[in-house]
């Protein structure tokens, strides 16, 4: 299993170096000299003279080839320095640090809801297959996904903060704050997850192996709940996975509206001032986020699909 | 009498876009006990699915008319919970196409320690040792390691004999064998021959033998019944039949195959409709006269031991 | 699958009147969407304005009939695009195999690691608002997926044996491509092509209200709610009008995605912008 996951690290590799090149190239080709705005935080815009740009630039590393640059920033990102902002000229690394816990709290609470309420209420759709139930929910679940996020945001921060004053509209203050935004994070997921679901259901339970478990005398839980059920959760886990990088990797938009502390929110503010190292950093964060999802998806398959244990073996 | 499975006047209808497909029309036969019936057809003859109704298997689309006695008991009308009962206790399944019928993400112990403490609620470390020991019988070498593998590490007679152990691990008094030999080369058949030789001597002695291996059925049992179109044309004892083929469907079956020359029975007149009355083999029939095509045709015995539906009998 | 087949006029009919509508506006709206006029700030439905005005007195109804043009026409072009370049590295990609496949799968994988709207924010950032960078921007983040199916479609084809036979009549490899292949991955990509456009017209709505799609004052669904946001619940219609429109096209447009999909029995993932 060691070897399995070696191998895909691997494979994931040119992937993350890649990611790393995209990051760097979007720091350098953005529009705006990072020297001048690297001054502007401490003078006026107007004492600036060309010589202490040059200077500036000089001591920066922008005067030298590209990847000399890519280099050394390389270098320093390993070691865990991510460079310091350009417009409050804090230290980056120690910025994502102390929003990391607010993204995941939400990842994890909306994954999680997606996930039990996608897998439910997929069998439910599949167990009512044709039935006015299953068409009702189908719809449902399209209805759902075609909501705009932004727009049902508004919508409950009006009904639920503003007029009824349950919730905070905005602001991180405990788990409460995280009601809204991982409801509205659900909302289209949990709808794309049920249709999924009861496709694959759908799928398995024609299978000849169903018919000889039934054949079997097994109760009808046991079959739907052992012997389906498991061969139909890995479609739904991959995209649960991808969902929560994705999460992870920030929802801007969610995080925006309802000002959660998060690095969507952070990144955003920070394409806004065009803080390009904070976008760079960011963009780098985003494919180690991609690496260890895609290596957890492997490992859940591995657990759950006996298969690629065979093909370990092989190896 | 009881132990019997009488099938009377069973219609099965598959209805699915509108559409109406008759997979079985008007059949009776009894299943007799502590004999292996075989059930011939070719592909989509319906012999499967006569198979399948035993157990109530049929998918939900399927409409079944009629009634199977068993025990004084009709299976037709049992509900779900009580056909569970018998599923595997007293009527068991080999099905077909084993590497299909085993779950991929379960181990093999589990899928046959499962029926055990099902049905004889013995707890379960106990039901995965039987299990084991069950194995053995089916001359497994290493069953401990054979118990915590999954489907796909095994090879195709392995797997075909972990689901004949499967079928006969409850000690049911009738066993449906579904193609037990499709896709087999001939050593391979030769090894299911044996197991299900081994299961007659091991007391299910009652068998349905679902195949169009005209071969197996000789070898291995005592009865056969053959199917075309989801019509019974032909039933009686295997010698009888075999001997002495009196529907001209039956006779070219056998004279299909290759010990007697491969002869291969003509396909029917493009554009002639098949009729909804009449003997379904009427557009592929040799000896057919105009009657055939219209007139309902009566099962007639031309023995003790045998019976047709042919109109040159009637 | 009864039900969806009547089901289908009528979202066909709700993205006909849509389209229809957008594409005419300029002829039918009873008002410029852009005229200010400060003297009827949040005016209630009246027979002159028919939704009522906005903060800054314009017709709202007006605004509503062209709010859906660029987006739409943005959604279409840029997904044609992603389909076109797609089409083409998917098929290089699953064609030729071997090395050229192993760079461009994992090329597509960097795409693939990097989330849509967020990335999308961040190139619009870079590139500067307006039409041209939110194109480019959907174009980048939404070739992957098409590249992929049609890399997995070709693959499969590869294999079958009607290729192998195809080869040994001797028919060169575009003639090859086009004649076998392409029509085998068309449905796929038709299924894909609907579900993208739908999800790009959500995302660009996103990026409007956030301010780095499409700029005010173009009337527009999603800058339309931006700016209603303060007006909430003294103006609800405000911002309810643009989300409804945008709900229609959107809903309608998967509907029409889901049906194809089922009839034409293709496997296709439909993914959900964070």
């Amino acid at each position: 299993m060691g070897k399995y996951i070696l191998k895909r690290l691997l494979t994931l590799l040119p992937v993350l170096i890649g990611i790393t090149i995209f990051a760097f190239l979007l720091g350098v080709l953005s529009p705006g000299d990072p020297a001048r705005a690297a001054l502007s935080g401490r003078e006026e815009e107007g004492i600036i003279t060309d010589e202490m740009l040059e200077a500036k630039r000089h001591e920066m590393g922008l005067d030298r080839p590209f990847f000399v640059q890519y280099f050394d920033w390389m270098g320093r990102v390993l070691r865990g320095d991510l460079g310091e902002s350009l417009i409050d000229k804090k230290d980056i690394a120690e910025n994502f640090r102390m929003r990391f816990p607010v993204t995941i709290e939400l990842a994890v609470i909306s994954t999680g809801i997606t996930f039990v309420l996608g897998v439910g209420l997929g069998i439910l759709m599949a167990f009512f297959h044709g039935k006015w139930l299953d068409h009702l929910l189908n719809f449902l679940a399209t209805f759902s996904m075609s909501l705009p996020s932004f727009w049902v945001a508004l919508l409950l921060m009006t009904v639920f903060s503003e007029t009824l004053h349950w919730l905070d509209t905005s602001g991180y203050e405990g788990f409460h704050s995280l009601i809204m935004p991982s409801a509205v994070l659900s909302l289209g997921a949990i709808g794309a997850n049920a249709r999924l679901m009861r496709a694959t259901f759908l799928k398995e339970q024609g299978m000849q192996y169903v018919l000889a478990a039934n054949a079997k005398g097994l109760r009808q839980r046991t079959v739907t709940v052992v012997h389906i059920l498991k061969n139909s959760l890995l479609p739904v886990i991959t995209m649960s996975g991808t969902r929560f990088a994705g999460i992870l990797g920030g929802s801007a938009v969610i995080e925006s509206i309802f000002s959660l502390p998060g690095i969507g929110s952070y990144t955003l503010t920070a394409i806004q001032n065009r803080d390009y190292f904070v976008v760079q950093a960011y963009v780098l964060y985003m494919g180690a986020i991609y690496v260890c999802m895609n290596l957890l998806i492997d490992l859940l398959y591995f657990i759950l699909n006996p298969k690629m244990k065979l093909k370990d073996e092989n190896r | 009498m009881g132990e019997n499975i009488e099938i009377r006047n069973l219609n099965v209808r598959f209805s699915t876009n509108g559409k109406t497909i008759q997979a079985l029309r008007d059949v009776n036969l009894i299943f007799r006990e502590k004999k292996i019936t075989a059930l011939i057809g070719e592909s989509g003859s319906g012999k499967s699915v006569l198979g399948m109704s035993i157990l109530k298997l049929l998918p939900a689309t399927a409409e079944v008319e009629g009634s199977c006695f068993y025990r004084n008991r009709n299976l037709y009308e049992l509900s779900e919970k009580e056909i569970c009962k018998i599923r595997c206790r007293e009527i068991s399944l080999i099905p077909q196409n084993p590497l299909m019928s085993l779950n991929p993400v379960l181990k093999i112990g589990r899928q046959l320690a499962e029926p055990l403490w099902t049905h004889l609620k013995v707890p379960r470390k106990d039901a995965w040792k039987a299990a084991e020991e069950n194995l053995e019988k089916f001359s497994f070498r290493n069953p401990k390691v054979v118990m915590n593998q999954y489907s796909f590490q095994m090879s195709g007679g392995m797997n075909q004999r972990i689901v004949s152990c499967m079928g006969l691990e409850c000690g049911s008094s009738w066993v449906i064998a579904d193609e037990p030999t499709k896709g087999l080369d001939s050593i391979l058949r030769r090894q299911v021959y044996e197991v299900l030789c081994q299961a007659r001597s091991d007391g299910s002695s009652s068998m349905i033998l679902i195949t169009h291996d005209l071969q197996l059925a000789r070898k291995l049992c005592d009865y056969m019944a053959v199917l075309y179109q989801g019509h019974l044309v032909e039933q009686g004892t295997v010698q009888a039949v075999m001997e002495h083929p009196c529907h001209p469907y039956t006779r070219g079956l056998l004279n299909a195959m290759p010990a007697r020359g491969m002869h291969s029975i003509p396909l029917a007149v493009k554009g002639q409709k098949r009729e909804d009355s009449g003997c379904p083999f009427y557009s592929r029939c040799q000896e057919a006269s105009l009657r055939c095509r219209k007139a309902d045709i009566m099962e007639c015995a031309v023995s003790p031991d045998q019976s047709v539906r042919c109109m040159n009998y009637a | 699958m009864k039900k969806g087949k009547k089901d289908i006029y009528l979202y066909a009919g709700i993205l006909g009147i849509i389209l229809l509508v957008s594409f005419l506006a300029p002829w039918i709206a009873p008002c410029d969407p852009e005229a200010i006029d400060f003297a009827k700030i949040l005016a209630p439905p009246s027979s002159e304005h028919l939704l009522g005005t906005d903060d800054m007195g314009r017709d709202l109804f007006s605004r509503i009939l062209y709010g859906g043009r660029q987006s739409i026409l943005l959604a279409f072009l840029a997904t044609a695009f992603s389909a076109l370049i797609g089409l083409v590295i998917g098929v290089a990609a699953g064609y030729y195999g071997g090395k050229v496949d192993l760079l461009i799968t994992t090329c597509s994988s960097i795409f693939q690691g990097l989330p849509g709207t967020t990335m999308m924010i961040a190139l619009t950032g870079v590139l500067g608002p307006g039409m041209r960078s939110l194109l480019i921007a959907v174009i980048i983040t939404s070739w992957v997926s098409f590249s992929r199916i049609v890399r997995g479609e070709v693959m499969r084809v590869k294999q079958e044996y009607y290729m192998e036979s195809a080869r040994g009549l001797g028919a060169g490899n575009m003639r090859l491509l086009c004649r076998h292949i392409l029509p085998n991955i068309m449905e796929s990509i038709i299924v894909l092509f609907t579900n993208k456009i739908g999800s790009v017209v959500l995302s660009v709505a996103s990026l409007s209200y956030l301010g780095f799609g499409l700029q005010p004052p173009t009337p527009d669904w999603g800058i339309m709610i931006k700016e209603a946001r303060t007006y909430f619940r003294s103006a609800p219609l405000m911002a309810i009008a643009p989300g409804i429109c945008i709900i229609l096209f959107v809903f309608s447009i998967h509907s029409i995605g889901n049906w194809l999909r089922d009839r034409m029995d293709v496997r296709s993932e439909t993914s959900v912008e964070v």
